[in-house]
């Protein structure tokens, strides 16, 4: 793997085993992370984007789930390389939470409400880091007001009811980051919150990344907080990549006619002069996933579909030549008319 | 004569939730959740009503249309005070005005075929006499909102989260009403659905010439939407003007933060973003003067002595503000 790599995943496939039949929430995706960078996956609900960040963590439910095939690279504060998905229980323990920290989307379901929140963030410190109690609820302060939480010393003895769900985001974050992770997974971390609370969010990741130097795999369905806190996006749909690019070519030209109707159906506020033209509404919705469309699973929704063009094979991710990749058999075609 | 042209109008509307504590329940405080909301619709306008959690956006819509009681203030329909009309008296206001809700999955009852789900309005308000007419109404209004038929017989369940939307939809114009308040009608919806969802609600009010007050914390949907937009916080407007001004030239410091705080899909827009400090007060106990003072920027002392009032500081422009020489 490449030195610059913190993080590559190959081929990764992830299946649920239910009932119904096997669902492949995740199927065939790669990407990397580099050093210090943040890759926002992006996609709605059932693409697959929180099922990924779940296996990287190996916190897929087996049963029914079971990553079936890929691998995923992670290089360890140690400098070892390692494939995550084959390591035992007791390795991973290692490695969550001391090179690989998660945060969520709903803080009060992922803190526990009988502890103290000084009790959560100086757990993780004594478990990974073999430091004393005493010296876990220093550090734990003084992460408390590394993410700004007013009066850390005092916070440390409340429960998480006691505070608002933007504090308790910032504990959440506080607790990821106590033993120093070189890569922090954020899934839909201010999906919850209200905008002027997400605000104050998303300028602290932005500022402990800095400092700190992590990197970022940042799982979100917004596409506001994509252009905001993204060096590089990949897109995905019904459990594939189907795009993946720098952001600000991404957002200038979309290449997959998926990427480039999701950034037309959001309304955007600072083009407010040139209103009212009507939103451009992908049609349909998003597909079962235990009965995946044929071939390109976006054909049915799709403006440039072809009969026995898209709906035969599953279109392989190609390399555009300038660093981007897609996944669209049309692609060219799409490219040149819009040139 | 304006008058004439006002649909709904509330005035100095106020919810206070009781808290009981104590083994006797007594009151011992209240949740101030609408503390003197003033304002008017007029005929086939949409007036966004914008505002994070607890600024009590929700509670306005349901209180307007009395699905919960007013604690204060009236409620006028077509000019006539329908704030104490008992039950009776008011059912025929209520096939006039109509709610869609936030959650497509909670707000349909499961055990029912959605042609059922869309004909209860109907019974209720004795529309369509027999079950003929009245399928054949389920099927007009399907159509109307982008679904088939053929759909009657299906449950909720056989739906995704945009169609139901439909369904709620449909159940909500079944009784061709003037007024709908849609209470956050695309925010659980996925983001390629949620515009299918605006579209139809924009035709819609197009075709059967619909009046709206439209519930949102998404600021570029409401804008996309709305004629007027009133902001809310912690139970009161802050400001109100047309959807054009409030969104190029907000008055209120507020606004102007919260205008800011919103994540512009293009990583080229680089702006300076307003960030306001701390979370929004308790109801129960809310700063005194204006509500906001304790994180504007903009803050004076004189802003803790006055609760400031709702003036025109342009036409059609209102605000609740004491500062004049900002903004």
């Amino acid at each position: 793997m490449d030195e610059k790599r913190l993080l590559e995943v190959r081929d990764l496939k992830v299946h649920f085993f239910t009932d119904d039949g096997v669902v492949k929430a995740v199927d065939g995706v790669s990407f990397h992370v580099h050093k210090g960078e943040t890759l926002a996956v992006v996609g709605e609900s059932g693409s697959g984007k929180s099922v990924t960040a779940l296996s990287i963590m190996r916190l897929i439910p087996t049963p029914p789930g079971r990553i079936v095939a890929g691998e995923i690279l992670f290089r360890g504060k140690d400098g070892e390389l390692r494939d995550l998905t084959k390591l035992s229980e007791v390795e991973m323990r290692r490695i969550r939470g001391n090179d690989i920290a998660m945060i969520f989307q709903e803080p009060m379901t992922s803190l526990n409400p009988v502890y103290t929140v000084g009790d959560q963030i100086a757990e993780a410190i004594m478990l990974h880091q073999g430091k004393s109690r005493k010296e876990a609820m220093e550090l734990a302060a003084h992460m408390l007001d590394l993410v700004g939480i007013p009066e850390p010393k005092k916070r440390l003895a409340n429960y998480p009811h006691q505070m608002s769900g933007g504090m308790r985001q910032r504990v959440m974050i506080a607790m990821a980051l106590s033993c120093n992770p070189s890569l922090l997974i954020a899934d839909e971390p201010t999906t919850a919150l209200d905008v002027t609370i997400q605000a104050q969010i998303l300028e602290l990741m932005k500022k402990l990344q800095e400092e700190i130097g992590m990197s970022i795999l940042f799982i979100t369905h917004n596409l506001g907080v994509v252009a905001e806190m993204a060096d590089r996006v990949v897109v995905m749909y019904a459990g594939r990549a189907v795009e993946e690019a720098d952001v600000v070519p991404l957002f200038k030209e979309p290449l997959h006619p998926y990427t480039r109707g999701l950034l037309h159906s959001v309304p955007r506020l600072d083009l407010a002069a040139e209103r009212r033209e009507r939103l451009e509404a992908i049609p349909g919705n998003v597909p079962n996933p235990l009965y995946l469309p044929p071939g390109c699973a976006f054909h049915p929704r799709c403006k440039h579909y072809v009969e026995g063009l898209c709906d035969r094979e599953v279109p392989p991710l190609e390399d555009t030549g300038d660093g981007r990749q897609v996944r669209c058999v049309r692609w060219r075609e799409i490219r040149e008319v819009r040139a | 004569m304006r008058e004439n042209h006002v649909l709904l109008e509330i005035r100095d509307l106020k919810k206070h939730f009781p808290i009981r504590g104590g083994i006797l329940s007594r009151v011992v405080g209240s949740v101030k959740a609408v503390d003197g909301v003033s304002f008017a619709i007029k005929k086939g306008e949409v007036l966004g009503l914008v505002g994070e959690s607890g600024s009590g956006k929700t509670t306005v819509g349901r209180t307007l249309l009395r699905l919960i009681e007013p604690t204060g203030g009236r409620i006028l329909f077509e000019g006539q005070d329908i704030t104490d009309l008992p039950k009776d008296k008011l059912r025929p206001y209520r096939r006039r005005m109509q709610i869609i809700f936030q959650d497509p999955f909670s707000s349909l009852n499961p055990r029912m075929t959605v042609g059922d789900i869309i004909a209860e309005p109907l019974i209720i308000h004795g529309i369509g006499k027999t079950p003929q007419e009245r399928t054949e109404r389920v099927a007009e209004l399907l159509k109307l909102v982008g679904l088939s038929p053929d759909h009657m017989r299906r449950y909720p369940h056989e739906f995704s989260g945009g169609q139901r939307q439909r369904i709620g939809i449909a159940r909500a114009l079944a009784v061709a009403p003037d007024f709908i308040v849609a209470d956050e009608p695309v925010s659980a919806l996925d983001v390629s659905i949620q515009a299918q969802v605006v579209n139809l609600l924009q035709d819609l009010k197009e075709e059967l010439g619909l009046t709206l007050l439209f519930i949102a914390h998404d600021l570029a949907v409401v804008e996309y939407i709305s004629d007027r937009v009133a902001v809310m916080y912690l139970g009161k407007v802050m400001e109100i003007a047309s959807s054009k001004e409030l969104y190029r030239n907000p008055k209120h410091p507020y606004t102007e933060a919260l205008l800011s705080a919103v994540p512009i899909p293009d990583p080229t827009v680089k702006r300076e973003r307003i960030v306001l400090q701390g979370d929004i007060p308790s109801p129960i106990n809310p700063p005194s003067g204006c509500v906001f003072r304790t994180r504007c920027r903009y803050a004076l002392p004189e802003c803790a002595q006055v609760v400031p009032e709702l003036k025109e500081v342009a036409p059609g422009h209102f605000k609740a503000c004491i500062r004049d020489d900002i903004l």
